[in-house]
Order: structure tokens, then C-alpha cells, then sequence
């Protein structure tokens, strides 16, 4: 019910306005001009509840209506129209650097997919690299450096093919087998190294030393899991990214996903 | 109390007006215009006043203020244009005086065609095509 108080407010103030003009009007010859404009209003505020049901905020029309009169009758102000181009530059340079940024991620997708199969000859379906430009970083240290973003690894999803041979656990680094060797009886099998995404670098850094004590360690327990150890020590060799981006998944597991 | 300040001002520049237009009309006219103007101008704070509190009003009441602008906007474009047909019309130019006023019709018609546009539109997109 309180659209039709606001509607019933709008009329009566226009109404009292134009009779307060009425008043006002310095002679006749202007008047047949300004009674036709200031009708044409409140047939505008009689008719603005139909307005916005078919669509639009009938004073923000006339807003943007008005603006266009006046921009055409001095066109030195167009502060908006040169704030709406600014605006689609910056969405197509968004969009386009979206659209880089995943065919970047394919490529190395693709590369990584033939590293893993080269060196390790595991047999992998397919890797997926998310992407993702290091944003919140740089604006941390300087907004300037801001033109220099550099993409960064997000998240590297290998997903690994069925009957595959097992591997032995030759390339895991030594500092993680006394923990591992603690963990062994507690857990039988973890299938998965599954570690959440840090955007930022430097919390990338100090997750990368804390996570092999934690579930990367765990992980070492049976054959897949070592596997997918040789997996990722491989990546982050060969790549030089963080552990933690990247992420394991074993051919059943994708129904479950 | 300032209407008999402006009276005052009114009066004293029509006799100037009478005594000075036999021999100088040019300074006759100035004079004319000049009166105008301070008038004008004293009027100036009391109008600001008014429209102060009209937006108050608006703005309480939650009424838009683009109808406010609008209105407002006519009355400006109607007291200018007559302020200025009337001097010239002193002057003895009529026919720029009647330019002037149409010129301030033709402006008030502008800030119709907004509205036009909106209630066409609707009209057209509430009957069927």
C-alpha cells in the first residue's frame, strides 16, 4: 500500500506546485506554454504507477531525458557520456582478459598434461590450470604496480586415468618420511591431495611449509597417494608453484564430484 | 519592509527616467535597466528561500525532485526571457523583444519533449502491436 501513498504525495506536490507557478507566471503570453508543459507532468505522475510497471523508474527517465536536452543544447557537458565509455572500456578489457587469461590456462594445461606423462608415465585424462591475475597483492604493496599484474597459477586439477601402473615413491623428499612414517597406522588411505586455493603469494608461501606436515603428509600412505606425491613434486619442480594449488583426482572420484 | 525599499527604488527611477529622457534617452534606458536588475537582484534571496524550503518539502515527503527541477526550471526560463523582452521592449525593439520571448517559449516546449517522450512510450507499449 505505500506505493500508492508515494503515488497520491507525488500528484498533490505537483498539483500545489503548479498552481504555485500559476501565480507566478510574469504575464500571459507564457502561459498557454507553461500550462502545457506543467500538464504534461502530472499527466506524467498520474500515469507513473503504469510506468513502472511496464518497465523503468519514470523520474529516472526523465532524468536521463532531460540530461540529453540539456547535453544537446551545450554539448562542452558530457561529463556522463565520457564516464560511460571509460566504463566499456574497462568491461572489455575484463572480458578480455578473462578470455587470455583461460586460453593461457589451456596451454599450460596442456603442456603440463604432456610433462606429467613424459616423466612419470602416469597415465593423466586431462589437467585443468585455473588462472587468475595476482590482484589483491599488488594492490597491497603499490597501486602502481598495478598495470604490471602478473597472472598466477590458481589451481592446477589433474585428473588421473584409470589402470594405471603404480609407482614407486623414489622422488618424495626426505624431510616428509619421518611424519609419514607416524601417520601410517593411524590412516589407511587418503586418495586425494586437496588443499584450498591461497590467492595471495605470500600466504601461498607459508602454506606450502606448513602443508606437507599436515595433509601431505598424511597422504603419503599407499600407492596412489605417492603417485599422486610424484605428481605434484613434479609440478611444482617443473613450474615452480606452490603445493598447495594443486589437486589430485583419482578416476573414481569424479562421480562423487 | 523592503517592499517600500523597492517601491522607493521604483519611484525614484521613473522620475529619474522623465527628468533625463528629453534630453539623454540612452541614459533614460540604462537607468530602466538598471532598476530592473537591482530589483532582480533583491529578489534574488527571497525566491533562494522559497525554493529551499520547496526541496525541503520535496525531499521530506519523498516526492522526486526531478519534477521540483522541472517546474522550477519553466519559471526560470519564463521570468528571464520576459525580464529581458521587457527591457528591449523599453528600448523600442520590439521585434527583438518578441524574439526573446519566443526564444523562451521554444525552450519551455524543450523541456516538454522528455515528458512527451515518456508518455508515448508508455502509451505505445501499453496497447497492443
Amino acid at each position: 500500500m505505500t506505493w500508492i501513498g508515494s503515488w497520491l504525495k507525488e500528484i498533490i506536490f505537483v498539483v500545489l506546485l503548479a498552481g504555485f507557478i500559476d501565480l507566478l507566471l510574469p504575464n500571459r503570453s507564457f502561459e498557454r506554454y507553461v500550462r502545457l508543459v506543467v500538464s504534461l507532468l502530472i499527466l506524467l505522475t498520474l500515469m507513473s504507477p503504469v510506468v513502472k510497471l511496464i518497465g523503468g523508474d519514470p523520474a529516472q527517465k526523465l532524468q536521463t531525458a532531460l540530461n540529453q536536452a540539456a547535453k544537446e543544447l551545450d554539448p562542452e557537458v558530457d561529463g556522463s557520456s565520457t564516464h560511460q565509455i571509460v566504463q566499456q572500456g574497462l568491461a572489455l578489457r575484463k572480458k578480455q582478459e578473462a578470455q587470455s587469461l583461460k586460453w593461457a590456462g589451456q596451454e599450460v594445461a596442456k603442456e603440463m598434461e604432456q610433462q606429467i606423462e613424459s616423466q612419470t608415465e602416469i597415465q593423466v585424462d586431462r589437467v585443468e590450470v585455473t588462472l587468475a591475475v595476482n590482484r589483491q597483492a599488488s594492490q597491497q604493496e603499490d597501486e602502481q604496480q598495478q598495470s604490471a599484474e602478473k597472472p598466477v597459477i590458481n589451481q592446477v586439477e589433474v585428473f588421473l586415468a584409470e589402470n594405471q601402473q603404480p609407482e614407486s615413491e623414489a622422488s618424495r623428499p626426505n624431510e616428509e618420511k619421518p611424519k609419514s612414517a607416524i601417520s601410517v597406522p593411524v590412516i589407511k588411505q587418503i586418495e586425494k591431495v586437496n588443499v584450498s586455493v591461497k590467492e595471495n603469494a605470500t600466504q601461498e608461501a607459508k602454506s606450502g611449509t606448513e602443508g606437507p606436515t599436515g595433509t601431505e603428509g598424511q597422504g603419503l600412505v599407499g600407492k596412489p597417494s605417492s603417485r599422486n606425491q610424484e605428481i605434484v613434486n613434479q609440478l611444482t619442480k617443473n613450474w615452480g608453484i606452490s603445493r598447495t594449488v594443486v589437486k589430485i583426482h583419482e578416476p573414481g572420484e569424479q562421480a562423487e564430484n | 519592509m523592503e517592499i517600500i525599499q523597492i517601491v522607493g527604488l521604483g519611484l525614484l527611477a521613473a522620475v529619474l527616467i522623465l527628468v533625463i529622457k528629453e534630453q539623454k534617452p540612452i541614459f533614460a534606458f540604462l537607468i530602466a535597466a538598471f532598476t530592473g536588475i537591482t530589483i532582480f537582484l533583491l529578489l534574488i534571496s527571497k525566491i533562494s528561500s522559497i525554493i529551499d524550503v520547496l526541496e525541503e518539502l520535496a525531499k521530506a515527503s519523498g516526492v522526486q525532485m526531478i519534477y521540483l527541477k522541472t517546474i522550477l526550471k519553466i519559471i526560470g526560463i519564463a521570468y528571464i526571457a520576459e525580464f529581458g523582452a521587457q527591457i528591449v521592449r523599453d528600448a523600442g525593439q520590439e521585434s527583438i523583444a518578441s524574439k526573446i520571448e519566443l526564444a523562451g517559449k521554444v525552450l519551455i516546449m524543450v523541456l516538454a519533449i522528455p515528458i512527451i517522450g515518456i508518455i508515448i512510450e508508455t502509451i505505445m507499449k501499453l496497447l497492443p502491436v
